[in-house]
């Protein structure tokens, strides 16, 4: 057991470190679900929510094609209060799918609250997060993540 | 290392153009950057089965950790798409048909159902789909027991998957017809013929859960064994099982059928994984099976996950018994003869235990997530090798080991994955 002293030093170091790692940051501005405000799409399950942005519905009711988009202001908190993950977390389970061929398609990731409204504008087949208070008049709140 | 940077730089360029010109093409990268040092200067740590040099007492190897892969993705229709990947393995994959990992025409019928045609990922057992994309688990590197015993990355033929999205999880299942060939060293392959694997699986984010069965027959190990029983027909007239044994290693095709029952839960920031896989020989000397499996559990602390794991691999060890099963009684041999049945009989079981490994190994680390993209991980292995069960060790003398050996491995690694 001649690394056994050298790994227990590493581990305990890396704990420590762990343990200085920032909280996740969770605002007093609830998330919100956002779609297109002429979209067909009223409202969504927390289960559909998740199985939407983990790649397993491709819609809500099997017929209309919902296309899902990750804010990336917002990502870290998202995934941490939908399914108590961290980005690098979520980033390994679609590397598992991505890098073995499945059917699978990740959701597209665009970089401010501001890009993903103008997204969701241009079309009423997809869905996006952002804090409540940034709702405008051009979409549509479906769906209010508790934390 | 030369060409592993080459390789690396040639197919980012490549795909960068190509994904530069035109939207419906998609494409990622994934790699690992490894070093690897061992503890024992009587077994050298090899990774799976077909590597052909080790890791001794003190030494560092960057290749056996250290691969690349790059892929491209190409939307021909709305029902029919293109996928393609390339793997660069250091350890020992250096032909195109080695590198050229999987490339498959996918048509999906409809939501269910799919067809893909082409190589396609092997699927053995719970991690082989994944086993080269070390981004997407925690471990350092899979445990040796289960997945060290089966090399090939992929299956030449066709694959019909169902998936259904059930009120518990998600339902997978595929049906795969192919040809499997890996090498067993410098100059030979061994082939699994009329590979037939059937899987079913169902998931959750939070766990899944997982059966698979494969049948084949293995060819191929006709000229690998031809020495062992060139070595068995001089016992002819000595060893009364001669006969026997020498017929048994001439057949040209050995059935083989694996079967695995696996899964993943997390409760929090604990997840526990765990596998048992069972790998049945048919009637043959060489080939009699191996029960292995393992359990991990994992913690998950901000940016860290640390982790556990234990892993086995039991055989039946063959004994020649070429002494108690003389064809004349022991003083009828002259003295020089009966001096040497000692050594032939190690040397016989030696060779019929080439395939039995023996072994169990307990497993602790870390993974620190960098980034959303990059992991640093470090593990280190204690393993207990039992005498004749070395198989997946490169012996540093012939005779291998009369003790069990513990040996210590110790693995850093840089993953990444785009």
């Amino acid at each position: 057991m001649k690394y056994s002293n050298l790994i227990l030093l590493i581990i305990s170091c890396l704990l420590s470190i762990g343990s200085l790692q920032a909280k996740v940051d969770i605002s007093n501005d609830p998330l919100v679900i956002v779609t297109n405000s002429d979209s067909q799409l009223n409202e969504l399950t927390h289960d559909q929510l998740i199985g939407i942005y983990m790649g397993r519905y491709r819609s809500s009711d099997e017929s209309t094609p919902i296309l899902p988009i990750d804010n990336e202001i917002y990502i870290e908190t998202f995934y941490k209060q939908i399914i108590n993950k961290t980005v690098p977390q979520v980033n390994s389970y679609w590397a598992r799918l991505k890098f073995t061929g499945r059917d699978y398609k990740r959701p597209e990731k665009l970089e401010s609250s501001e890009v993903v409204i103008t997204s969701l504008i241009s079309s009423t087949d997809r869905i996006s997060y952002i804090p409540l208070s940034q709702v405008t008049d051009d979409v549509k709140v479906i769906y209010e993540i508790t934390q | 290392m030369r060409s592993f940077v080459s390789c690396i730089v040639c197919l980012i360029a490549l795909l960068q153009s190509v994904v530069a010109s035109e939207k419906k093409y998609t494409f990622g990268f994934f790699g690992n950057l490894g070093v690897v040092t061992s503890s024992s200067e009587k077994l050298g740590y090899r990774g799976e089965i077909d590597a052909f040099d080790a890791v001794f007492d003190g030494e560092f190897d960057f290749s056996k950790q250290s691969k690349f892969g790059a892929q491209l993705e190409y939307q021909l229709s709305d029902d029919l798409d293109f996928f393609v990947q390339g793997l660069y393995r250091g350890d020992n994959n250096d032909t195109f048909d080695e590198i050229l990992n999987i490339a498959f025409l996918r048509y999906k019928i409809n939501n269910q159902f799919s067809i893909r045609i082409g190589r396609t990922p092997f699927d053995l057992f719970l991690l082989t789909e994944y086993r080269d994309v070390d981004f997407a688990y925690s471990w350092a590197k899979l445990p040796q027991e289960v997945y060290g015993m089966l090399p090939p990355r992929h299956i030449d033929g066709a694959d019909f998957i169902y998936r259904d999205m059930l009120p518990i999880g998600d339902f997978r299942a595929k049906l795969t017809f192919g040809k499997v060939e890996y090498p067993l060293n410098d100059s030979s392959v061994i082939e699994m013929r009329r590979f037939i694997n059937a899987s079913a699986e169902l998931s959750d984010f939070n766990w899944s859960v997982g059966i698979r069965y494969s049948n084949t027959s293995l060819e191929g190990l006709e000229e690998p064994l031809e020495a062992l029983r060139q070595g068995i027909d001089s016992l002819n007239g000595i060893w009364t099982m001669a006969n026997t044994f020498s017929d048994s290693l001439s057949t040209n095709k050995i059935g083989a059928e694996y079967l695995s029952v696996g899964g993943r839960y997390d409760w929090g920031a604990i997840t526990v994984y765990g596998e048992l896989a069972r790998i049945f020989g048919e009637d043959s000397p060489i080939f009699r099976g191996i029960n292995n499996g393992y359990i991990s559990l994992l913690y998950q602390q901000s940016a860290f996950q640390h982790f556990l794991g234990f892993a086995f691999a039991n055989s039946p060890t063959f004994n020649a018994s070429i002494q108690e099963n003389l064809t004349a009684p022991v003083e009828a041999w002259p003295p020089e003869v009966v001096a040497l049945l000692p050594l032939v009989e190690a040397s016989l079981n030696n060779g019929l235990n080439s395939f039995a490994p023996n072994q169990q190994t307990y497993s602790i680390g870390t993974r620190y997530n960098f980034n959303e993209n990059i992991a640093f991980k470090i593990q280190l292995d204690a393993s207990r090798v039992e005498p004749e069960g070395d198989t997946l060790w490169v012996r540093s003398e012939p005779q291998g080991i009369s003790e069990p050996e513990w040996v210590q491995t110790l693995f850093l690694n840089m993953s990444f994955a785009y």
